[in-house]
């Protein structure tokens, strides 16, 4: 199997398989497990060194056939290799499985226009009290590793992970950061970098928690191949648009504050 | 007074043996997977179906209706092994309204597990697992980045129910750790797990 990609070999034998005993249709018909009797739905790229059928293999047609893949248990073929006499009882609910088709992964299209969080991201002291408006306000620690070589500059954001009135919340932005850099101190801005507007309309870091329930907040560094030129107040959500365009790697960090 | 000594004779012999039982049980070789009480020989294909297995980075639960995997199992050097070759997942979705999973896969398949045990009771532990997964939404926070889930999972196993059982306390006791970047993640399920090729219906056991 090549990697990355999911195929429905073995789970499209199992859920014939199941089908099948629940139907009664593998009771004693077939000639050996995995096999489906009506060759229907068979196959098995995992069960390759086991004898099989040579039934056709439509992975799509093997969604548990119906979908209710097994509502009894039902004694299977008992005439194969390896298997013990006397009613199996399931030990547990019949296995659900699904009917519709597997989530897949990213298409093409999708990889080529977003960014992969390659980038190790730690906010090393979590947020603390002083990290929020009910103390001094100031950005937390954070360090990274692994920017690629030829970044030509960062862009870092802070945002909150649930949108505040259905938009998405910058508690920070942070454009223009050196690439050699690994780490910012505690309300650290570094020479040349520049600050973007912020939820609260400041130039600025301000991490305001709405109450006493905890929140977490997503911290990523971008690395760009190119310098974005942002300007001081800057809109987050344009730069973050720009920077997820350009980047190839990002990385984030999740930090959560308990009030 | 010797009745009495005899009784305490034979307590000690009593408990020294069980001790031993004890000892005996602790320093056992890892654990194998059997089928009808029998150890397994040669390999067998096993299906987990879990509904409703989610992942939690802090803040955002992601959570797919349907989670199966099929693993491929066997006894090698008197310890159950295996390697998850197939990882599908249905109907996957967040419980933040502004975040849509867009794409989910497992990548670098199969993931090689073994059995082990802890305090006596009998985990499945996976290996490089890696996870992929890209969320949508031009509000959310971790939208239009791909997120790549990396790590181990620890996965109690029951003879009882035959499932295996992922959760914070799993992991723990297995020392498995799943991560994005620096950041924990939580992984829940139980997945109900049944062999489907030599051993179809025969009761599934670790020991």
């Amino acid at each position: 199997m090549a990697p990355g990609r999911i195929t429905l070999g073995g789970i499209a034998a199992a859920a014939a398989s199941i089908a099948l005993a629940v139907s009664g249709c593998g009771g004693g018909s077939s000639s050996a497990p995995g096999t489906t009797g009506g060759g229907s739905a068979t196959a098995p790229s995992s069960a390759a060194s086991q004898p099989a059928d040579g039934g056709s293999s439509d992975a799509t047609a093997t969604k548990t056939g119906e979908g209710s893949a097994s509502k009894a248990a039902a004694p299977g073929d008992k005439s194969a290799p390896g298997r013990s006499p006397g009613k199996y009882e399931k030990k547990h609910p019949p296995l659900e499985l699904p009917t519709g088709k597997p989530e897949s992964g990213p298409t093409k299209a999708q990889q080529e226009r977003v960014p992969t969080a390659d980038i190790k991201v730690t906010i090393p002291d979590g947020l603390t009290t002083a990290n929020t408006c009910n103390g001094k306000n100031t950005s937390p620690a954070i360090s990274w590793q692994n920017v690629p070589p030829g970044t030509a500059e960062l862009a870092i954001f802070a945002m909150s992970v649930k949108p505040v009135d259905g938009k998405l919340y910058f508690d920070w932005a942070l454009a223009g950061v050196d690439p050699n850099l690994s780490e910012l101190k505690p309300g650290e801005v570094p020479n040349g970098a520049v600050l973007g507007r912020n939820g609260a309309g400041q130039n600025g870091y301000s991490l305001c928690p709405a109450g006493s329930a905890a929140e977490t907040y997503i911290f990523s560094v971008y690395a760009l191949p190119d310098s974005l030129s942002a300007k001081p107040g800057f809109d987050p959500l344009a730069l973050r648009k720009q920077a997820t365009r350009a980047s190839e790697e990002v990385g984030l960090a999740a930090a959560t504050f308990q009030g | 007074m010797r009745t009495k000594t005899i009784g305490v004779i034979l307590a000690a012999v009593l408990a020294t043996l069980a001790l031993g039982s004890v000892f005996t049980a602790s320093a056992s070789a890892a654990p194998q997977w059997n089928f009808a009480g029998t150890a397994l020989t040669g390999k067998e294909d096993i299906l987990g179906a879990a509904i409703s297995s989610s992942m939690t980075i802090p803040g955002m639960t992601t959570t797919c209706d349907h989670f199966l995997y099929n693993m491929q199992i066997e006894n090698s050097g008197g310890a159950g092994k295996g390697k998850i070759d197939e990882l599908p997942l249905f109907e996957c979705h967040t419980n933040t309204p502004a975040c849509t999973v867009e794409a989910i896969e497992a990548k670098a398949l199969p993931w090689p597990t073994h059995l082990m045990t802890v305090a006596e009771k009998p985990y499945l532990f996976v290996e490089g697992i890696e996870v992929g997964i890209l969320y949508g939404g031009a509000e959310c926070a971790l939208g239009e980045v791909e997120v790549p889930v990396r790590g181990t999972a620890g996965g109690l196993l029951s003879n009882e129910t035959e499932s295996a059982t992922f959760n914070a306390s799993t992991f723990s006791a297995t020392g498995a750790k799943l991560k994005v970047g620096s950041t924990p993640i939580e992984w829940n399920g139980v997945f109900p797990t049944e062999a489907f090729e030599w051993h179809r219906e025969e009761s599934l056991s670790v020991e």
